[in-house]
């Protein structure tokens, strides 16, 4: 299934001072690529060829940059200089540090940096080791314009100078300023394809209007991320909730579902006062930007036939009815999302396009009539992000409010909504 | 923060020390003393209080009802003849346990995490085995962030309908499973990454002007280590020394 990659192919990529976009469509073989000509083995786990001492160091950025935090770091400081061996950040690396936010941020615990945020710290971790090779795999679509041509000016300017930089990226069309291209293409159909004509049975129960009303948030007392948000959501509405890397998206995604307690202002649900925190997850599903943090059954089948129950002692018809439709339900997401062959894999077992799938399949099937998806897009190739357009379609008509947080403009395009605008804490609505 | 061999030769000046004590008093009088500032100016004074309350005080309790109340003797004295005896043995464990426990906590968790691959380099540890070891360092983070993740996850499906201890504790079956496959994978991704970036190849690198360490702050070290070393050692030699006796 996977294409041969010749070594060839992989020197030919590589030319210090210049960045190479892979421009392919999923299982086209680019991760592979990146892995190989960064040291790596093709497949994580696989022996890594050996490394001499002579050897200049290279590094491979992966989609959810979180797996490379060394967990030692109690600061970004601290995990910077961990990846970086310690390297002095040199005057123009600083500089990047400060354009790029995380500046401010070197006193945070790093797990608790947004994912642009964290693919922002790799990049610089990375640059500060002068590699020979620099490879971002898919990691540039979480990051916001303005983050993204700053990575970019950086890879392409002198502190990468003796860098050969190389991108996967499927929103290449968005933010391609004269990047050398390079196609690549498997010579097999594409395994795992959406099907979005499958049929999906609506949610159980009605959908309710949402609110939220001067809503405030902080994770440190003296820097709020939240302020004064107040928004009306309707259901059977798209919302897309933009803003820059760290704005505050995610954070308001996870009090509108529970997982994080509002600390000011209030939620309603029509038009009544609820707390999602009492409730997590019984109104709004939330679809996380990193996966990974996402499964815990040891299949993807599985992963998705998980239903909450009304209370501990359910049982008898209502609950065997229950069951019987989120079972149907369950089913069809696992096809329309072209799951079916790798339904008893684990999740953590499979690629991270396919893991992004499973996670988003998963949020669907919860069978709640609010959705947040969190760059839903990530990783996925433009097919397949024109089948999610048609299946978010499909829940649109079915009446599920759809909250989607994502830097891509093109998909924003392709399912026009309400914008969102997150800025230094409150809101817009454009 | 001393220099990586001055920290392992104080660490094992003291340990040693400690070891050689058999007065529970001079124990805790060394606690109050010499470790207890050390804690405090490592920035270590949470993890050691959770170490104290969480761990050596329950222990503790525990040592002095069995010695003190049940056993009522110290070890190889006839059961109930000497209930004083039995609780100063028992303070004596508990005083040890503490100054043995405080004393690695000193050594090991007051090293800043970038200087960590190059003190475990100065302290002989190469390759696999640095590898294996700053591995395990990272085990019990990971342990809790990805914990946390499994709850969160299942929190934003629905699956946990409150927050109450016995909610939680429910959950614990689910946990298990994903909390170890998640930890397998994220350290063979750590594994990839150390790998590619040389960061073990070249541990001297971690070793920057001004981190590696202050010769006076060793000096110190050692001292302290030296004098508590002596101390138990003339406490041992000649048991009437101290006033107390």
């Amino acid at each position: 299934m996977h294409p041969a990659i010749s070594q060839p192919k992989i020197d030919s990529l590589s030319e210090p001072g210049r960045v190479v976009a892979l421009d392919g469509g999923n299982f086209s073989g680019r991760t592979r690529l990146l892995r190989l000509a960064t040291g790596l083995a093709a497949d994580p786990g696989d022996d890594a060829p050996p490394l001499n001492p002579g050897d200049r160091p290279r590094a491979y950025i992966a989609p959810d940059a979180e797996g490379a935090l060394s967990t030692i770091a109690q600061t970004v400081e601290q995990e910077i200089r961990f990846q970086a061996r310690s390297q002095h950040l040199d005057g123009p690396l600083r500089e990047l540090l400060g354009w790029l936010g995380l500046d401010r941020l070197h006193d945070r615990r790093p797990t608790t940096l947004s994912g642009g945020e964290l693919i922002s710290l790799s990049v610089v971790a990375g640059l500060a080791l002068r590699p020979e090779t620099l490879a971002i795999d898919c990691g540039m679509e979480q990051l916001d314009a303005d983050r993204k041509a700053c990575i970019l000016e950086a890879l392409a300017g002198p502190m990468a100078s003796e860098t050969s930089s190389l991108l996967a990226d499927n929103r290449l069309s968005e933010w391609d300023h004269g990047l050398h291209r390079v196609p690549v293409q498997a010579d097999y159909p594409p395994p795992f394809t959406i099907d979005p004509d499958v049929a999906i049975p609506p949610p159980p129960g009605a959908a309710a209007r949402l609110a939220l009303r001067r809503v405030g948030f902080a994770y440190r007392p003296d820097s709020p991320i939240l302020r004064d948000v107040s928004l009306d959501l309707e259901p059977g509405v798209l919302y897309h909730l933009v803003g820059r890397n760290g704005a505050g998206k995610s954070t308001l995604a996870k009090i509108l579902c529970g997982v994080i307690r509002v600390q000011q202002g209030r939620l309603e649900r029509d038009g009544k006062s609820f707390d999602p925190w009492s409730h997590p997850g019984r109104e709004v599903s939330y679809h996380f930007q990193r996966p990974d943090m996402q499964f815990f059954a040891t299949s993807v089948g599985r992963e998705l036939a998980v239903r909450p129950r009304s209370s501990w002692w359910a049982g008898g018809a209502a609950d065997t009815a229950d069951a019987a439709r989120h079972a149907e339900r369950a089913a069809a997401i696992l096809t329309a999302f072209g799951l079916d062959k790798v339904r008893n894999e684990h999740p953590q077992d499979l690629p991270f396009v396919l893991r992004k799938r499973a996670a988003l399949a998963a949020t669907l099937a919860a069978g709640k009539w609010w959705v947040i998806l969190d760059e839903p897009t990530l990783g996925q190739d433009d097919v397949t992000v024109a089948a999610l357009v048609r299946i978010v379609g499909r829940l649109l008509d079915q009446g599920v409010g759809i909250v989607i947080i994502t830097h891509s403009t093109s998909f924003r395009a392709m399912l026009p909504g309400r914008i969102l605008r997150l800025e230094t804490g409150t809101t817009h609505v454009d | 923060m001393p220099f990586p061999r001055a920290r392992a030769l104080a660490a094992v000046l003291a340990l040693i020390g400690t070891l050689l004590s058999v007065d529970p008093i001079l124990l805790c009088l060394g606690w109050i003393f010499l470790l207890t500032p050390t804690v405090v100016a490592s920035r270590l004074v949470k993890v050691h209080a959770k170490f104290i309350f969480g761990l050596i005080a329950p222990m503790a309790l525990a040592l002095f009802v069995i010695w003190g109340y049940l056993v009522a003797a110290p070890p190889g004295a006839e059961i109930g003849s000497d209930p004083l005896g039995g609780l100063r043995f028992a303070a004596l464990v508990a005083s040890r346990l503490v100054m043995l426990g405080g004393i690695a906590q000193v050594a090991v968790l007051s090293i800043a995490p970038q200087q960590l691959p190059y003190t475990l380099y100065c302290w002989g540890l190469r390759g696999q085995a640095l590898v294996i070891v700053l591995g395990a360092f990272s085990l019990i983070p990971e342990m809790a962030i990805r914990t946390d993740q499994v709850l969160t996850a299942r929190l934003a499906r629905g699956l946990m309908p409150d927050r109450r201890l016995m909610t939680r504790l429910r959950q614990l079956p689910f946990l298990l499973r994903p909390l170890f496959a998640g930890i397998l994978q994220s350290a063979v991704l750590r594994s990839e990454g150390w790998h590619q970036r040389q960061t073990f190849l070249h541990v001297e690198d971690f070793a920057s002007e001004g981190e590696a360490g202050s010769p006076a702050i060793s000096i110190l070290y050692i001292g302290l280590g030296s004098a508590w070393l002596g101390l138990n050692l003339a406490t041992r030699l000649i048991p009437t020394w101290m006033p107390w006796s």
